[in-house]
């Protein structure tokens, strides 16, 4: 076991106050925008911290070391694009400056003020599952790197993730987003740390210089240059651009922070900033799995690669930090991602069954069921799923299934007037449909007519699920404008 | 080591720099966001209503 009493201590200390501070943010929550928006006070740094910690999960720490090990720096491309996108959003204001501007809570909900309430529920429908798939996979991904940098056995493993969920649930179903806020910012603080004794450990171990003979020597070409790459290429690069752009603008549990900020200015300049840590974001757990590489050569699991590194260099004490700041990383995402997609499944979904809103403390009290209800859907499909290709193109591909169609509704329905409802369903069903695609029929790639191939292919299903979007949306509403005439946004001060 | 390997380690080092300054000022001025967003409740312990 490499974890000693004193990582022991900061570990327990740390969860003892992540909750204590959670539950004592309950006494701020007063109404519906209290909970799931923090009543749109947040200022710019404070934004800033929670997004990133929303962002950064154990999950997203794996899955980019897995992909720093098994494709060298040329995966740092995706860091690149995603900081680029994540700018643009925040100096433009694409997007989140006008969802911030109409005081919707959810992306769904901006589908009823600008196409209908059904729209809405279809909506709703496909980001909830979207969000869930996605969501799914943490669990299993943050047992990885926990059994291995704390040197466990997988099956307590999953007793301590049990357990961490358990305690975010808690703080997650009590006090909404004023808890959130609070721990995101105490989760911020301790995953940065965590992260730069992490970096420093690993420098102190590996040699620059043997991380580049490492990559040249199992990876050739393909370790350094993304085009060329067997795993990415121009199909890759192009899709995870589009998707970064919409991820910024419409992934539910970051958005929400630009909805809960304190104006629409505050809203693009936290885009703006946290978009400039991304390129990091992703390249310093990939450099730490690209450091695996180094040290352990091919042929190691892949995914438990750069958590068996940290377990190894990172010395005792800092490793209790560590974990920790990983803990603090997992709980923050799961807690945002609890409340977006309680809130979606409530709001979007169950209360689009009827013809007004449900009154709020309904609400409130259905979300925080639905975020019950999610936990306990999230240990078992983590435990029982198995993924196809790595976790980060999983990632990727499940969240297509929704922002490939909230893209297209929710750009053409801010920025063009003939977006119509009949477009919005072709947007909506035509973007899930490639995803779906993929995830049902990847299990029989080999069986696959030469026609049906393309779907197996991870890249290829992805920017398929955008372009067919955009074209459901465009094609939908140009040949029903008499049928369905559009129907314009409110106008608001 | 090869040129592309170097512009990609300077990349890293690159980012790295800028995510751990960016999280240091936003560590330190986050906190006094948070002290305003919470001392901005009402007496009864809850925020003033949005905007």
């Amino acid at each position: 076991m490499n974890f000693g009493p004193a990582d022991w201590v900061i570990l327990v200390v740390y969860l003892l106050c992540s909750v204590a501070l959670g539950v004592w943010a309950r006494r701020f929550v007063e109404d519906l925008s209290g909970y799931m928006v923090a009543g749109r006070r947040v200022r710019t740094s404070l934004g800033i911290a929670t997004f990133v910690a929303t962002e950064l999960g154990t999950v997203t720490f794996v899955y980019f070391g897995e992909l720093g090990y098994v494709s060298g720096f040329a995966c740092f491309i995706i860091g690149i694009l995603a900081m680029i996108a994540y700018t643009a959003v925040g100096k433009t204001g694409f997007i989140v400056a006008a969802l911030r501007r109409y005081r919707v809570m959810t992306i769904p909900e901006f589908y009823e003020l600008r196409y209908s309430r059904t729209v809405r529920l279809v909506g709703g429908m496909i980001l909830f599952l979207g969000g869930v798939l996605n969501m799914g996979i943490f669990l299993k991904f943050d047992g990885i790197f926990l059994s291995e940098v704390m040197g466990f056995g997988p099956d307590a493993l999953v007793i301590i993730m049990s357990v961490m969920l358990l305690v975010v649930m808690t703080y997650t179903i009590l006090g909404g987003m004023f808890s959130i806020v609070i721990t995101d910012y105490m989760q911020f603080v301790v995953l940065s740390f965590g992260m730069l004794v992490a970096t420093l450990a690993v420098l102190a171990t590996v040699d620059l210089s043997a991380m580049a003979a490492a990559v040249e020597t199992h990876l050739g070409r393909d370790g350094v240059d993304p085009f060329t790459n067997t795993r990415f290429g121009w199909t890759f690069v192009v899709w995870i651009l589009v998707s970064s752009l919409a991820a910024a603008a419409l992934w539910q549990p970051g958005t929400s922070k630009a909805l809960a900020s304190e104006s629409p200015q505050v809203a693009r300049k936290v885009f703006f900033w946290t978009g400039l840590t991304f390129a990091g974001r992703a390249m310093v757990p990939m450099f730490w799995g690209v450091a695996a590489l180094a040290v352990f050569g091919a042929g190691h699991p892949t995914a438990a690669a750069m958590p068996r590194l940290l377990g190894e260099t990172v010395p005792s004490g800092f490793l209790g930090l560590l974990v920790a700041g990983m803990l603090a990383a997992s709980m923050s995402t799961y807690s945002a991602y609890l409340l977006a997609w309680s809130s979606v499944i409530t709001r979007d979904v169950i209360a689009c069954f009827r013809p007004v809103d449900l009154p709020e403390r309904t609400t409130v009290f259905i979300t925080r069921i639905a975020a019950g209800v999610i936990g306990v859907f999230l240990l078992v499909f983590g435990l029982w799923y198995t993924i196809p290709d790595t976790a980060f193109q999983y990632i990727y591909v499940t969240g297509a299934m929704y922002t490939a169609g909230a893209l297209s509704l929710v750009a053409a329905g801010v920025y063009w007037k003939r977006a119509n409802t009949v477009g919005a369903y072709a947007g909506l069903i035509l973007g899930a449909a490639a995803p779906a695609g993929f995830l049902l029929l990847e299990r029989f790639r080999d069986s696959l007519p030469s026609s049906l191939a393309f779907i197996a292919d991870v890249n290829i299903a992805g920017l398929l699920s955008f372009v067919l979007a955009a074209a459901g949306m465009v094609i939908g509403s140009l040949l029903t404008q008499r049928s369905h005439p559009p129907r314009t946004l409110p106008e608001v001060q | 080591m090869s040129a592309t390997a170097l512009i990609w380690i300077i990349l890293f080092f690159s980012a790295a720099l800028l995510f751990f300054v960016i999280a240091a000022v936003a560590g330190l001025r986050g906190a006094l966001d948070l002290k305003r967003l919470l001392k901005g409740a009402n007496r009864s312990g809850n925020p003033p209503a949005a905007e």
